[in-house]
């Protein structure tokens, strides 16, 4: 069902505007909803070319921030800067350079992919002229040539994900936002998904805000994580790694104390076996001492961020 | 135990679900306003419930309890139903229904707790209309006795039955896939006014002799109401003959008479009569439940509404339209004009072409009601075209793009605009030379829809309130009054919507910043 036939993408994604400067500053950004719920209680970050992956259990605020920035909302407090502009005061100043994908979106069913990427062209000001072929590299990109002229209303939830990210890189953004992309993808769109990040990172820089800690895993230069409206951490995904040296540990086990020990450590992955259950744990001292310390990888490093925010 | 619990919790959870926006608190507001507004003073040389020209009972308790329920049995029996309906549409939506199903609630207790949440709402607007009505009787003062049981009998007998219809009709135009948008709104408003007018008919009093002694009464009361009263007044004030009743404002010249109206006594098997409706309500609702997995498959998501189906290709669009892509702006129109037409169904394209024939040969009148016809085959354009992005979630993508609310303004008013004006095109060029001021007279009315249409959308972020708006003028327009029929006397007509059309474009211009936010 799904197109398939995909161009190199180092060579589409590569227009972006080199050169054009894109740093990004949030300054003390706070959000409410209402009086008492405080979606982001004050974040700050400096941001240059790259893709920051955005990290956070749900309801972490991540959401509320990707708004912010992506001028759908003002924060309650603090300011964004874009290239040095106030993006409250000037919302255009960074909506002309920016792509957003929305955690939900929806499309017009009676339109062709080409002709609803045409009218979001439209909408965003580019050129017919321009947009023809800019429309073409954008279906190309994320692997729709072939469905182009398909209507929407047709297309799989994957496919109009793709249509989404097409239309977010329509006018070659220097800013590209993507919120929890890959919610609802299957593996196959995930990984082709995540390729496709990698490719577009460059020059511009790319927002990922997700709870799914292998979608950055492969593409992020910079790792920020949020929990409960919170910054917990800013720096890079090898920082973030250091900080959970010698705290993550793998240890077999039988099956029936599988319950007593996920109620006293915090477990970041398991696999059945015949002879038990092999755990990995994050934990800063041994489990047992029949568990072994190892390597933690990025999901062990973020796990563990969490752990010591909640037990503090 | 179990299904009562089950009951009242759709019911509650409906109300708080209607009860937490702004707009139902709007409406509630309107009508304790609307209700003030039926108990003028006697100098203010109007009234909402007469008999004759200017007669009137004191506003006796009575009295009040009365003119509350004619009025709400009937303005309420009609705006009710487009401020109820929906909620069935909502849980079939959202779906919620799907986990409602794999309860061991059953359909038939769920289309009543839905009948019985419309009912809820309707008795939540009584009693504000009938506490706005208890202040309207102690500061007029005309009769300062308060006789709470008078003032609650004659509002409840006679506004519950025709209430019980609506919430019936609700219930069924939420469950039948094509009626559960402007198909609906614009078909309710017939239905309504059908059912009104023959039941009333049939039991008219004046015309009607076996109508005089019968239990049987039209669900908004009128028949039982007039009876009653001309049977009163015959007794107490021999010699007066009055002829029918106004429902609405209805001014008059000279004094206003007054008589002694403080009690209203129903024989019971007039009681049994008003309780029928309420009681076939019942069963009509009960006996839509076999059809209710059907509905409830019929979503949305399943794309069964016009506006989420893909539609027909209309390749010859495509070419007609290419001249228009050159320009800036023509790109967005012409993709904005491909969504609304291409969803349009065989039906509006043959009735596009019949209006036009008749406009191309017709007669005068037959020109302006084909005129009427040919905006109102498109009521749904006009409203929801403000709310694509509401309804389709596509916000978060426009908005973000520089520039783009002012953009999308422009097409729409443009796409709008050329809804409204091209299918009139065959009788603005026969008028042009036969009555250039009808010709003038229908431009200003098609561009005031197209304007009025997206302002009344973003004001009410719902396209209700229009299409109500637009069939009750076209209705009105059809007997020949002129706000929309550009023939009778064009002049008003024109004065009309040269009046109106600035200030719809300012609301429309001072809305929109607001509206384009994306929540």
């Amino acid at each position: 069902m799904n197109a398939v036939a995909v161009l190199p993408l180092a060579e589409l994604a590569a227009p972006v505007a080199r050169g054009r400067s894109c740093q990004l500053i949030t300054e003390a950004v706070r959000f409410r909803y209402g009086r008492a719920n405080e979606a982001i209680a004050g974040v700050s970050l400096n941001l240059g070319p790259g893709v920051l992956g955005l990290l956070g259990p749900n309801g972490a605020g991540k959401s509320s921030l990707m708004r912010i920035l992506a001028t759908l909302m003002r924060p309650t407090s603090g300011r964004v800067l874009w290239n040095g502009v106030d993006i409250a005061r000037e919302p255009d100043a960074l909506r002309a350079g920016l792509g957003y994908l929305p955690q939900d979106f929806g499309v017009y069913p009676a339109l062709s992919a080409r002709e609803f990427l045409a009218y979001l062209a439209a909408v965003k000001g580019i050129a017919a002229a321009r947009a023809r072929g800019r429309i073409d590299e954008c279906l190309a990109m994320v692997g729709l040539s072939d469905a182009a002229d398909r209507r929407l209303g047709g297309f799989s939830g994957g496919m109009r994900q793709r249509v989404g990210i097409a239309q977010a890189l329509l006018n070659d953004p220097q800013l590209l936002i993507v919120d929890e992309p890959t919610v609802g993808l299957d593996p196959e769109e995930r990984l082709r998904f995540r390729h496709l990040i990698t490719d577009l990172a460059g020059a511009r820089l790319v927002i990922l805000s997700t709870h799914i800690v292998s979608d950055v895993e492969a593409s992020a230069t910079a790792l920020a994580v949020m929990a409960k409206g919170h910054l917990l951490f800013d720096g890079s995904p090898e920082q973030l790694l250091r900080a959970a040296h010698g705290q993550v540990w793998e240890w077999e086990i039988p099956e029936a104390s599988l319950a007593a020990v996920r109620a006293q450590f915090t477990i970041s992955s398991s696999l059945r076996r015949p002879d038990g259950v092999r755990l990995r744990i994050v934990s800063p001292e041994t489990p047992s001492a029949d568990a072994q310390s190892v390597a933690p990888a990025l999901e062990d490093a973020y796990l563990c961020l969490l752990a010591r925010a909640a037990a503090h | 135990m179990g299904a009562l619990n089950r009951f009242v919790a759709i019911l509650v959870a409906d109300l708080r679900e209607r009860s937490r926006s702004g707009r139902f608190w709007l409406m509630l507001g309107t009508v304790a306003a609307f209700t003030w507004w039926c108990f003028p003073p006697i100098e203010a040389g109007y009234m909402t419930v007469s008999l004759g020209a200017g007669v009137r009972a004191h506003y006796s308790s009575a009295w009040i309890g009365m003119v509350l329920g004619l009025m709400y049995s009937t303005m309420m029996s009609l705006f009710g139903f487009y401020l109820v309906r929906g909620n069935l549409v909502r849980d079939f939506d959202t779906r919620v229904w799907q986990l409602l199903v794999a309860t061991p609630m059953t359909r038939r207790a769920y289309l009543l707790a839905k009948w019985a949440s419309h009912m809820t709402v309707f008795l939540l607007f009584l009693i504000v209309g009938l506490l706005v009505g208890a202040i309207a009787q102690v500061w007029r003062g005309e009769d300062p006795h308060l006789d709470l049981i008078e003032l609650v009998k004659p509002a409840l007998w006679l506004s519950l039955p025709a209430l019980a219809v609506t919430a019936m009709f609700a219930v069924l135009f939420d469950l039948v896939p094509w009626t559960r948008r402007t198909g609906g709104n614009v078909l309710y408003f017939f239905v309504w006014i059908t059912l009104f007018t023959v039941t009333f008919l049939v039991l008219n009093p004046e015309e009607v002799a076996w109508a005089r002694t019968t239990w049987l009464s039209d669900p908004n009361g009128l028949a039982l109401v007039l009876r009653d009263l001309q049977a009163h007044l015959s007794v107490a004030q021999p010699g007066t003959v009055i002829h029918g009743m106004n429902i609405g404002s209805s001014s008059f010249e000279g004094g206003a008479k007054l008589f002694e109206w403080t009690q209203w006594t129903l024989r019971p098997m007039d009681l049994l009569g008003r309780l029928l409706w309420p009681l076939l309500s019942v069963l009509a609702v009960m006996a839509m439940s076999p059809w209710l997995d059907w509905a409830a498959a019929r979503t949305r998501t399943a794309a069964t509404s016009a506006a989420d189906r893909p539609g027909r290709r209309l390749r010859w669009l495509d070419a007609l339209l290419r001249p228009i892509e050159r320009f800036p702006l023509g790109v967005l129109v012409a993709a904005e004009l491909r969504l609304v037409l291409r969803q349009r169904r065989r039906l509006w394209w043959l009735a596009i072409m019949v209006l036009a024939a008749i406009q191309t040969f017709g007669s005068l009148p037959a020109i302006a009601i084909a005129c009427i016809g040919a905006w109102l085959i498109s009521i749904d354009v006009f409203s929801r075209a403000v709310l694509r992005e509401h309804e389709q979630a596509t916000g978060a993508l426009m908005y973000t793009a520089a520039g783009a609310r002012s953009r999308l303004l422009r097409s729409r008013v443009v796409v709008a605009t050329m809804m409204a004006v091209v299918p009139v095109v065959p009788a603005l060029v026969r008028l042009s030379s036969a009555r250039p001021e009808a010709a003038t007279a229908t431009l200003l009315v098609a561009l005031s829809i197209a304007i009025g249409g997206l302002a009344v959308g973003a004001l009410c972020r719902n396209g209700r309130p229009f299409e109500l708006l637009l069939v009750l003028f076209a209705y009105i327009g059809i007997q020949g009054q002129s706000t929309l029929n550009a023939v009778i006397d064009p002049a008003s007509t024109a004065a009309q919507h040269a009046l109106l059309l600035p200030a719809l474009a300012v609301l429309l211009i001072g809305l929109w910043p607001r509206f384009t936010r994306v929540r």
